[in-house]
């Protein structure tokens, strides 16, 4: 039987582990990806994945589902890729590349795919890393939670804690600078 | 925004297709955004080598004993009754423990105290001492219920062994996924240090087949250069010879 995250949540509080163990299966690799676009580290985005877990595991009893666990457990990443960037005075970190190691890039081949589509996929991928590390954080994280997560521009809204005209405005404008960026390097043509 | 992103209602998406229908510019900055997004979904992040296990984050988080009373609470009930019967009988047998029945009742001694003073005598040790009202031999009857308590309860665990299956397939199911995407890694390194090393191979062959390349051209020049010089020694001899009999 599958059991919904509140559900899981529910009989975490009452003891069990494992609902919270299979909880954490299905939200650590979501939850490190929002932290690695957001800080753009690798390790440092697996520590807060940890520490979202963490803090959530703490403060399960304080959780009375108004809004849905995965919303609650966004906020909490969001929060600590915050304090992060706050910390370190600084844009998301784009990770240089060098060179081609194909070691990597074999680990990191799709089934299906060439050695030579992989090449211009990490390629692409850098292209845009790069281009999101120039955008204002609200925009970045806007573009990510709608992009990368599927959220609704209302649940943006609520998670973000803004109006959900203005979700929809820093999309625009992200997805514009993003554009620009992208066309800048050539990855994409523009014609305005 | 929300017609790029299909977060719209019926009616929105009218409207704004009729307007798509007769403005260019909107259609264009449209077709433009959809290609940033399709770009977008090549941005992946690394995969994580989580050191953060499931069970071992839980555990830490929760700082307590909760793999411990999981593990304990896997043990068959039977298995924790033996476990309780054996230290029941260690620590009878630590405290040297004699049960007597006889004429005068039940009488239960610890201690290490003289044995031959006599079990109906007060020792020095705790000494419980019961004795039988009505009936000679009330203790038979206890046993024989705790026994067959114990029976039912044996009878009852292995019949809800069953039952914790399908959560043990699951967890062996994982086991089995993880154990088969670290297979498939291994051999995607496996396959990508043989191309490297194919590479490798590859490239040493081409600098000595160009240093061979090299080594024959610079052998060529050195002899054409040669006979260069020997045709124009010729020539010059050749000339001398016939500027001599004019």
């Amino acid at each position: 039987m599958t059991w919904t995250d509140e559900e899981l949540v529910a009989r975490s509080i009452r003891g069990d582990a494992d609902s919270f163990n299979e909880l954490i299966l299905r939200w650590e690799r979501p939850i490190y990806a929002l932290a690695y676009r957001q800080i753009g580290r690798e390790e440092d985005a697996r520590d807060v994945c940890q520490e979202t877990f963490l803090r959530a595991y703490r403060a399960l009893g304080g959780f009375r589902g108004q809004a849905k666990f995965s919303s609650w457990l966004y906020r909490i990443a969001l929060n600590l890729c915050r304090d992060w960037l706050r910390r370190e005075r600084r844009a998301p970190v784009v990770q240089a590349p060098e060179g081609v190691d194909l070691v990597e890039l074999a680990a990191a081949r799709e089934p299906s795919e060439s050695i030579e589509d992989l090449v211009a996929r990490q390629d692409l991928s850098r292209s845009i890393e790069r281009a999101m590390a120039v955008l204002p954080e609200e925009q970045r994280t806007a573009i990510i939670l709608k992009e990368y997560h599927g959220l609704t521009f209302q649940e943006i809204a609520d998670l973000v804690g803004c109006p959900l005209s203005t979700v929809k405005t820093r999309l625009y404008q992200g997805l514009t600078v993003l554009r620009r960026e992208l066309a800048k390097h050539g990855t994409v043509e523009t014609r305005l | 925004m929300a017609y790029l992103y299909d977060d719209i209602t019926p009616v929105e998406r009218s409207m704004f297709e009729s307007h798509l229908a007769g403005c260019a510019r909107c259609s264009d900055e449209l077709d433009e955004l959809r290609g940033v997004r399709t770009h977008l979904a090549a941005w992946r992040p690394p995969k994580p080598a989580f050191a953060f296990s499931t069970s071992a984050a839980h555990e830490s988080a929760a700082a307590t004993t909760s793999a411990a009373r999981r593990s304990w609470r896997e043990i068959p009930v039977w298995a924790q009754v033996a476990a309780a019967m054996l230290l029941v009988g260690v620590s009878a047998g630590i405290a040297n423990l004699n049960v007597h029945y006889g004429s005068d009742g039940l009488t239960i001694r610890t201690g290490w105290t003289d044995v031959a003073r006599g079990f109906s005598r007060a020792g020095d040790d705790a000494q419980l001492k019961l004795r039988a009202a009505n009936d000679g031999t009330p203790w038979r009857s206890e046993l024989t219920a705790l026994e067959q308590r114990l029976r039912g309860e044996m009878r009852s665990s292995v019949a809800a062994a069953p039952a914790a299956t399908p959560a043990r397939d699951d967890e062996i199911m994982r086991r089995v996924r993880d154990m088969i995407a670290a297979s498939e890694r291994r051999q995607d390194r496996e396959l990508a240090l043989g191309v490297a090393n194919v590479v490798r191979d590859v490239n040493a062959s081409r600098a000595g087949d160009l240093a061979r390349i090299e080594h024959t051209l610079g052998a060529l020049q050195t002899s054409t250069g040669a006979e260069l010089i020997k045709q124009r020694q010729q020539m010059v001899n050749y000339l001398t010879q016939v500027s001599l009999r004019r």
